[in-house]
């Protein structure tokens, strides 16, 4: 994770790609069309091969759900709603150590000052997910 | 004139996958075995990636490394609270254990609370 420098637009201020459109999009909820692929790894590629990578995942996801395969072998008896609860958890602890790796970039890195400022965010971020982190899993024992 | 104090960034759990490309809230649908199979092709997948990043990766993206990043952190925060919002829809659409209700309802607490912080880098990201 290393500070790429960010062009500017005419204002001096990056044009960000709108957020709000990949999450408000029209059809089935955000969570649902992004169940594949992490973000995380997605944002290392160009906005329309990590469009269709979203896809490909979105479609992985819809064939395994509706393939419904059962688990012969499956000794867990823990409800639905635990398993989603403990799924969440993963994907949410993924989110914080990411977020506390950009944190990191303060100290590893030379930012520009915009950089600096969303690196320290992150850091911020991370640690108010760490105490969710810990509530969750109290929830869960 | 106070000195600021040293930004000290959060610690990064051990064990934390960092090249774990695939979703839990995907993987959960497979059995432990096959999970973990896919965890691991995932994670050469993306090992095989980086390593040949400095050919096949873009070098003139608009905005900067950091700003991608937050914001991929965003979309998978948002991704969580939308997860367990539908969780809690549970609540209102079957008939849950009391065991299940509870963390059906702590799972829209959470997600409530979740949504708070992706709002605040939201606002951060502009």
């Amino acid at each position: 994770m290393s500070g790429r420098g960010r062009e500017k637009s005419v204002e001096g201020k990056a044009t960000p790609p709108s957020l709000s459109s990949e999450i408000e999009g029209p059809g089935l909820p955000y969570w649902e069309r992004t169940a594949g692929f992490r973000e995380s790894l997605l944002q290392l590629f160009p906005r329309k091969e990590a469009k269709a990578l979203r896809r490909v995942g979105h479609l992985l996801f819809y064939l395994v759900t509706e393939a419904n395969m059962p688990d012969e072998d499956d000794a867990d008896d823990s409800s639905l709603t635990r398993r989603e609860v403990e799924a969440a958890m993963v994907d949410l602890r993924h989110v914080q150590s990411f977020l506390a790796g950009i944190s990191r970039q303060v100290e590893d890195v030379v930012l520009e000052r915009d950089e600096t400022r969303l690196a320290m965010a992150a850091g911020e971020a991370a640690g108010n997910l760490a105490a969710i982190l810990g509530a969750l899993a109290k929830v869960l024992q | 004139m106070p000195s600021r104090p040293k930004f000290i960034p959060p610690p990064i759990p051990t064990g934390f996958e960092a090249r774990a490309p695939l979703r839990e809230a995907f993987l959960r649908h497979f059995t432990p075995e096959d999970a973990e199979r896919f965890r691991y092709m995932g994670s050469l997948i993306y090992e095989a990636f980086m390593e040949s990043a400095q050919t096949t990766l873009p070098k003139d993206l608009p905005e900067s490394e950091t700003w991608r990043e937050m914001n991929a952190a965003l979309l998978d925060l948002r991704f969580v609270q939308h997860f367990l919002a539908e969780t809690s829809q549970s609540l209102v659409q079957s008939a849950l254990e009391v065991d299940d209700t509870q963390l059906a309802m702590a799972a829209a607490d959470f997600s409530r609370e979740l949504g708070k912080i992706a709002d605040r880098m939201d606002e951060v990201l502009g």
